[in-house]
């Protein structure tokens, strides 16, 4: 199992090093969304710290939303082709080695748009490192339901503009907690019992999707 | 061992009946031809005997394994398959393709220098998938199933987008697959030219 996983990651990464959709593609969409919504909210106004973390999940929401599909729409040739499914690969595996190379991928672009939000809504730097941990958790959860969800709406026959519709609702719970954990940080109060909640997805979100990915290719 | 027995098999998709009530059986290893017009459901069969799709209808078995959800994934770990699908990464060289199936399947990796000479693909190891030829990857393809050395090789149209030199491979490796003691099951709209063909269905209308 664990070589399967390994040889997933390495796959994923080594396509893209290649084709660099994470640079060109989704990096950028990334920030102009970010600066977009920044100066649709006002981002001068005296309540930037409140209405900042949102925005920031806003925008990694929708950058989600661009790589998991930007990746089934890549693969899904390959992935719903006979000879893809003749590799009988571990359902397991499969689920986990595309959840973590894409969560590192989605944590480089969450790196990118957490910095710019720093100057854009006036976070500390002591702030942002303070909500690390919970961006980093909270970017686990979206992969794990993201990446679910993206292998049912590619599947032969399906349209496109599935995946945000039955993967939005989904994430709002994530997004909830993610985004009071930042307050939290940014504003310096307590917001602990978040965080019960967003590993507890964590763990739910995980499992399911492991015991599901392999079913979602037999459909 | 029978290798594979379909009796009355129904196979729908979009709620059209792709395979209406086809029965066959392939009692021993060997080479099998399945022919057919467009649209008349052999690929549908192979899929059937790939473990690829479900049956509505009917009883099936292949390998010995009855075509239930766990039975078509086991199906799928012992049968080979090629088809007209892309079945690699274009971002990965033909080497780095095979090694992750290979890794993904637990094939040995050392039988991969042997299986790209013998479709004459040596010199293209480093090669991206995305700039070889149709006939190219469909070579990549049979170096594939020359690695993982299925029991049963399913090839839907394999001389297609093949050379002379292509199609005369593909018999030679039809042939060694089959000394070997494998069953191979291919689908064809032209005349073959294998040496010894040990059955032969026509399908029309997915009977």
């Amino acid at each position: 199992m664990w070589s399967t996983i390994v040889a997933i990651i390495r796959v994923q990464w080594r396509v893209e090093m290649r084709q660099r959709v994470l640079l060109w593609q989704v990096a950028p969409f990334a920030v102009m969304a970010l600066v977009i919504t920044g100066l649709a909210a006002n981002a001068r106004s005296i309540a930037r710290t409140e209405v900042g973390p949102g925005l920031v999940y806003v925008v990694l929401v929708f950058t989600t939303l661009l790589l998991i599909g930007r990746l089934f729409s890549t693969e899904s040739s390959s992935l719903s082709s006979p000879s893809f499914a003749m590799l009988a690969i571990d359902g397991s595996a499969a689920y986990l080695g595309t959840v973590i190379a894409l969560a590192v991928e989605l944590l480089v672009v969450t790196g990118v748009v957490v910095a710019i939000s720093g100057l854009l809504f006036h976070f500390s730097a002591m702030s942002l490192l303070v909500a690390t941990p919970s961006i980093v958790v909270t970017i686990i959860d979206l992969t794990t339901l993201g990446v679910l969800f993206g292998a049912l709406a590619a599947r032969p026959g399906q349209s496109a503009a599935l995946l945000p519709l039955i993967a939005l609702p989904s994430f709002t719970p994530v997004i909830i907690a993610g985004e009071r954990l930042l307050t939290a940080a940014v504003t310096h109060h307590g917001a602990g019992q978040w965080w019960g909640l967003l590993i507890l997805m964590s763990v739910v979100y995980g499992g399911i999707g492991a015991l599901l990915y392999g079913v979602i290719g037999e459909l | 061992m029978t290798v594979a027995r379909l009796t009355d098999v129904v196979v729908t998709r979009d709620a059209f009946p792709v395979l209406a009530g086809l029965s066959w059986t392939i009692e021993h290893p060997g080479t099998y031809v399945v022919r057919g017009g467009n649209g008349s459901g052999k690929t549908s069969l192979l899929r059937v005997l790939a473990g690829l799709d479900a049956i509505a209808a009917g009883e099936a078995e292949v390998l010995g394994h009855r075509l239930t959800a766990t039975g078509r994934r086991d199906v799928r770990r012992r049968a080979g398959w090629l088809g007209h699908d892309a079945p690699f990464h274009d971002a990965l060289t033909v080497a780095e393709n095979l090694d992750f199936a290979s890794t993904v399947t637990r094939v040995p990796r050392e039988r991969m220098a042997d299986a790209l000479e013998q479709v004459e693909l040596g010199a293209r190891s480093d090669t991206l998938a995305s700039r070889l030829s149709a006939g190219q990857r469909r070579r990549l393809g049979i170096a594939w199933l020359i690695m993982r050395r299925p029991e049963l090789w399913l090839l839907d149209e394999p001389h297609a987008a093949l050379d002379e030199g292509g199609r005369q491979l593909v018999d030679d490796v039809v042939g060694r697959a089959v000394a070997g003691g494998a069953t191979v099951v291919l689908t064809t709209h032209h005349d073959v030219s294998l040496s010894r063909i040990d059955g032969e269905l026509i399908v029309r209308g997915g009977r």
